[in-house]
């Protein structure tokens, strides 16, 4: 074991880390906004993969109109999912948020199987969105599609954080993610603005789903197997952070990275489960968790 | 002066039990109007059925003239009926500049020029300098003068408080009500719901008691 | 004594309710049918189809522990497939790889399943519902990749091949006695899971879902009723997990994954919790449109997923509930059409006319302490408690609280002797909910201490503060929704007459005195309270407020415990349910026990009360004994100054 494959086990790990911490973002999106965990955006991401194969191997798109294009159909995907599984559940359940995981988890699965029936069940490698060829940086060769990764997550993340805090939907987001009641009586558009978070956290997860195509080939499960990381990620850095979606896909995928250096490839989710359990019995927010989603008791 | 908020024969349900029964009530512009009941007597269901926070309610609630049945918490309150909620609960998250921005907002899709900032410091001194805080930093009084301030930023033509004075020394709750008094002279129609008596002293033209669900406009102190 | 609100005319509710010998009649006439059916199944089906069944009955048999956890006490465990796969490994391994006996390797495997159960149910210990219900999710995905790491033993993805049958029998219809078998293991799964929630597990369970406080403050450990769950729960999943090994004669991690898991979970969520043949049903039809509609294929689980959205976006609350919801919508329609209630009546939950009438005449009267007293000498009293010394009950030094900063609570010291009321009073903030979730357990103090019964409670959680002798009602009452007042008065009955886990697991149906004991405690403590018949068998969502608090009041009796804290009781009751809540309260009193209670309401204060704590800001302003003989403080006097009342007509 040298040094450069551990190094490139990290960048591989960072790389992943940014995948995850994309789709992670998405997530938390919805949940900080409407306390519910959609499960189905899952097969937004693997749509995601999917889309990309289509328009730049099959159509031949430009690069930049793929993204275009693909960015789009994540959007307004959230969007029905908006239409169809929150706003028919609001008020008429006592626990809405088992309702929907449930409810999702069946759309997903339902989803999945629909790609499969369209795309295919095998793999499919996609046609690299930058130049495959590695730079070497201190004898440790990187692949641009890691830095390509990076960089969209650092853009996306310091862009929401900037938001955040400097504008005036950006203050509407925040009132409405900590009270409800509160935004409505500010005058704030909450139905409108709820709604956008889903076509947002849509649009991410897509861009996440055609991000990772280098590292994963585009299939209609990769979905249901990236889930489990960035599941993993929102636990350890706390569910319903934006802080936490990031730090916690960083941890999770510098596991992945360096694991399977070390032992089998198998015992990365075992690993991950692990340090789920064990972060839950001590902290049961996780590390930047907002407790009120949360439930003890 | 004309009558800016009217309730007609106003009940209110949560599930299957009643909470409010057939109220009657008028607020007049310029006016100051008290509730008084104590805990579960249904000042908070009044208050929160009024704008529209909560929905299950039946019978006529009239803003300036136009019905409020059908419309959401967040179309009330861009109507011009600010609320201010028990605990005064703020955007903790935000700083206090922040959350009378939000308010400024609010004013300005009511179609007002919102209050400038140097208004609020005239009457809330304390608050400018707590300006760029985090308002979940701030003590109980002085989020219930940011509530507060939030709302007279927004111009609100109707105010409606819930308990403004729960858990305030004496002297927070004197430049409060100073404010309150202030905005009624400016036209505005307000109603605030409290347990004591006393402490609408100064800030209510009249008073009325809610009494298990039911108002009553005429209420003498325990003998 | 009562006029409930919602009482229909007589007569009209005959018709729907049929008697209950009859339908429990019916019911165990039903069952038998089944079991006969599903017995002379081999006469008529092929031997492929009979394996298909095997499979089925599994799967249903599991599903029946996953009621336990989701269906009764709410605990989101998604993990129930993994539990079976787990003892199908086990079973499979040892008997292949150890070469065990087929016995042998079955308390094996039940260990294995509850071991791996205990495991996802720690994180459970901490949280719940949707988070839960995805970190058990997770541990689905988890699975296969376990397998996967284990491969040497496992064989990885391809399975563990080869595994012996359940019995190797000479005859040539060697399936027949499997198949007698699996119908045996599914229907001792059944029968477990059944018979553990027909004792008062069953009430326990529930309690934990809907109501946990109302649980603790009652004496019952939480923790140790969600490991009992998580250890149950796992014993249909490894029974049938096992013998699904010898079925099937291999064990591969997609048996048991996502579909397994989807099926389990709806037949149990779909038909609606809380039921013992609702998941049977529901998991049966999934299975058997999972086997006939072109099993693993796409199609199948295309359909499977999109079946499981759409009902639970038709049917939130489950079919039961939301099929019941509806017969009882037409059934409140058809009544009012035949009450001559008029307008009053056709408001949903509205009361009738002439109950409007009378509650209007109470109102004015407010509280008469004299009517209550009177009213208590024809009612039978609660058995009196003794103690040995005359030390105060409660007692309360130097507490202290703050939150964020604020202090809520400052030095309160206070004691209440046996046979004493004493009530909390001050403006909102003052503190009063604080003092209470103090001494009840459920919020630690920052310094001072509370003593209940001479022994210490500060620093102890919630139940066994309980223990120690102290209960509480809360401002919304923590009751049950869906069961009934006599139910919920039994939750109270739970620490010290409950049936222990052994008993539970082994000899739930034999229970049955214990449950009709329970009834009868819980019935006779209703009654004192003055709850008519009917009340008393009414599901708590379907009563007023005053009734609700009553019930809550009952359950803080049932515990036995000699000292009372009440939370507000009186808020939004009308005149009449005052003068109920007084005399429940006054009952008490002569019991011995010594009650707390925290009010807003003076009139009510002053009639039940006999001494006074006034708090203002956090601090205790004064003590002030025996209000009642005595001339009115000066403090008190300000205070209640600023309380107005409706004047006379």
């Amino acid at each position: 074991m040298n040094l450069t494959t551990l190094g490139i086990g990290i960048a591989t790990g960072i790389a992943l880390g940014g995948v995850y911490s994309l789709i992670g973002l998405g997530f938390t999106l919805v949940v900080a906004s409407t306390r519910l965990f959609l499960f189905v955006f899952e097969s937004v991401v693997a749509l995601g993969g999917i889309l990309a194969f289509w328009f730049l191997n099959d159509e031949g798109w430009p690069l930049a109109a793929a993204v275009v294009a693909i960015c789009l159909v994540g959007a307004v995907s959230g969007l029905l999912l908006d239409i169809t599984v929150h706003r028919p559940l609001i008020g008429r359940v006592r626990d809405m948020g088992v309702a929907v995981l449930v409810a999702t988890i069946g759309l997903s699965i339902a989803a999945d199987a629909v790609l499969s029936l369209l795309f295919g069940g095998d793999p499919r490698q996609t046609q690299a969105y930058v130049s495959a060829t590695p730079f070497i940086i201190a004898q440790i060769p990187l692949q641009w599609s890691f830095v390509v990764i990076v960089s969209v997550l650092i853009a996306i993340a310091s862009g929401f954080a900037w938001s955040l805090r400097h504008t005036s939907i950006g203050h509407q987001l925040v009132a409405l993610q900590q009270d409800h009641e509160g935004a409505q009586l500010l005058g704030v558009r909450v139905s409108r603005l709820t709604t956008g978070v889903f076509a947002l956290a849509g649009l991410l997860s897509a861009l996440a789903g055609f991000l990772i195509t280098p590292l994963a080939d585009a299939s209609a499960t990769t979905g249901s197997t990236l889930i489990i990381p960035a599941f993993a990620a929102m636990a350890v850095g706390g569910f319903g952070s934006f802080t936490g979606a990031i730090v916690g896909g960083m941890v999770v995928g510098l596991v992945e990275g360096i694991v399977p250096l070390y032992a089998n490839v198998n015992a990365v989710n075992p690993i991950l489960l692990g340090i789920i359990v064990l972060v839950l019995l001590i902290r049961p927010v996780g590390m930047f968790g907002r407790p009120d989603l949360v439930r003890e008791y | 002066m004309t009558d800016l908020l009217t309730l007609k024969g106003v009940d209110s349900w949560y599930g299957r039990s009643r909470a409010l029964w057939g109220i009657n009530l008028t607020v007049r512009a310029g006016e100051g109007m008290g509730v008084v009941g104590r805990n579960g007597a249904g000042k908070s269901t009044l208050l929160r059925s009024i704008a529209r926070v909560h929905s299950d309610c039946r019978g006529a609630i009239e803003l300036n003239g136009t019905s409020l049945a059908r419309l959401s918490a967040d179309a009330v309150a861009r109507m011009g009926l600010s609320f201010v909620r028990e605990g005064a609960p703020v955007v903790g998250e935000l700083s206090v500049v922040i959350n009378l921005d939000l308010a400024r907002r609010l004013a300005r899709l009511r179609g007002q020029e919102p209050v400038p900032y140097e208004e609020v410091w005239k009457i809330f001194p304390v608050l400018a300098t707590k300006q760029n805080l985090r308002a979940g930093l701030l003590s109980g009084g002085q989020r219930q003068m940011l509530a507060l301030a939030s709302a007279i930023v927004s111009r609100p033509t109707v105010l409606l408080l819930d308990e403004p004075s729960a858990g305030l020394a004496p002297e927070a709750c004197a430049s409060i009500f100073q404010a309150i008094r202030q905005l009624c002279d400016q036209g505005l129609a307000v109603l605030i719901a409290e347990q004591n008596r006393d402490w609408l002293d100064g800030v209510a033209d009249r008073s009325v008691l809610l009494e298990t669900g039911r108002l009553h406009h005429r209420a003498v102190p325990l003998s | 004594m009562t006029a409930v609100e919602s009482a229909p005319a007589p007569g009209t509710r005959r018709a729907f309710r049929t008697p209950r010998h009859l339908t429990g009649g019916i019911r165990a006439g039903l069952w038998v049918v089944l079991l006969v059916l599903i017995v002379i199944m081999p006469l008529f089906v092929s031997s492929y189809r009979l394996f298909q069944i095997e499979l089925i009955l599994l799967y249903v048999g599991a599903s029946s522990g996953l009621n336990i956890s989701v269906g009764y006490a709410g605990e989101m465990l998604l993990s129930q497939a993994t539990v079976m796969g787990a003892a199908a490994y086990a079973g499979g391994l040892l008997t292949l790889n150890e070469h065990w006996s087929l016995l042998a390797s079955l308390p094996a495997a039940l260990a294995v399943a509850i071991i791996w159960q205990m495991i996802i149910g720690l994180a459970g210990l901490r949280i719940r519902g949707l988070y839960l219900g995805l970190v058990s999710f997770f541990s689905v995905l988890v699975f296969a990749n376990i397998v996967d790491l284990l491969q040497g033993w496992t064989g990885g993805d391809d399975g563990l091949i080869g595994v012996q049958q359940l019995f190797s029998s000479q005859s040539t219809n060697g399936n027949t006695y499997s198949y007698e078998t699996v119908v045996i293991i599914a229907v001792v799964s059944v029968v477990v899971a059944s018979q553990f929630v027909a004792s008062s597990w069953g009430l326990r369970l529930r309690a934990l879902r809907d109501s946990p406080y109302g649980l603790a403050v009652s004496g019952v450990s939480l923790t140790r009723t969600k490991l009992a769950t998580y250890v149950v729960s796992a014993i249909p999943a490894g029974l049938c997990g096992w013998c699904l090994a010898f079925v099937n004669q291999s064990v591969s991690p997609s048996i048991f994954g996502l579909s397994l898991t989807l099926v389990l979970f709806a037949g149990v969520e779909l038909v609606g919790p809380g039921t013992i043949v609702g998941p049977l049903i529901g998991t049966g039809l999934l299975e058997i449109y999972s086997n006939l509609v072109s099993p693993f294929s796409s199609y199948n689980v295309l359909g499977l997923g999109l079946l499981l959205a759409v009902v639970i976006l038709v049917f939130p609350n489950g079919i039961r509930r939301g099929g019941g919801r509806t017969i009882e919508a037409l059934r409140d329609r058809y009544r009012h059409r035949r009450s001559p209630g008029g307008d009053a009546a056709s408001a949903p939950g509205g009361p009738p006319a002439s109950a409007t009438a009378a509650e209007t005449e109470a109102e004015q009267t407010g509280f008469d302490r004299a009517l209550v007293l009177e009213s208590l000498k024809s009612v039978e009293a609660l058995h009196p408690l003794s103690f040995p010394t005359a030390e105060p009950l409660l007692k309360v030094r130097d507490l202290r609280r703050s939150f964020d900063g604020n202090l809520a609570v400052a030095d309160a010291s206070f004691e209440v002797k046996a046979g004493g009321i004493m009530a909390l009073i001050g403006d909102n903030g003052s503190g009063k909910t604080t003092i209470i979730n103090m001494i009840s357990g459920l919020l630690r103090p920052d310094a001072g201490s509370v003593v209940i019964c001479g022994q210490l409670a500060t620093g102890r959680s919630a139940h066994q503060v309980s223990a120690l002798g102290v209960t509480r009602t809360f401002q919304i009452p923590q009751l049950i929704g869906e069961l009934t007042v006599r139910e919920n008065v039994e939750v109270g009955l739970l620490r010290a007459h409950g049936v222990g886990f052994a008993r539970g697991v082994l000899a739930g149906f034999a229970t049955w005195k214990n449950q009709r004991m329970l009834r009868a405690e819980a019935d006779e403590i209703c009654r004192l309270l003055g709850l008519s018949e009917s009340e008393i068998g009414t599901r708590i969502e379907q009563l007023p407020l005053g009734l609700r608090r009553l019930a809550e009041v009952g359950r803080a009796i049932a515990t036995g415990s000699p000292v009372i804290c009440l939370d507000e009781p009186a808020a939004g009751l009308n005149s009449k349910e005052l003068h109920e809540l007084g005399r429940a309260l006054l009952a008490l009193q002569q019991s011995n026990r010594a009650i707390l209670l925290v009010e807003h309401n003076v009139r009510f204060v002053m009639g039940v009360c006999d001494d006074i704590v006034l708090l203002r800001h956090g601090e205790v302003v004064g003590i002030y004994p025996d209000v009642r003989s005595n001339p009115l403080p000066e403090e008190l006097r300000t205070f209640f100054s600023n309380v107005w009342v409706e004047a006379a007509e």
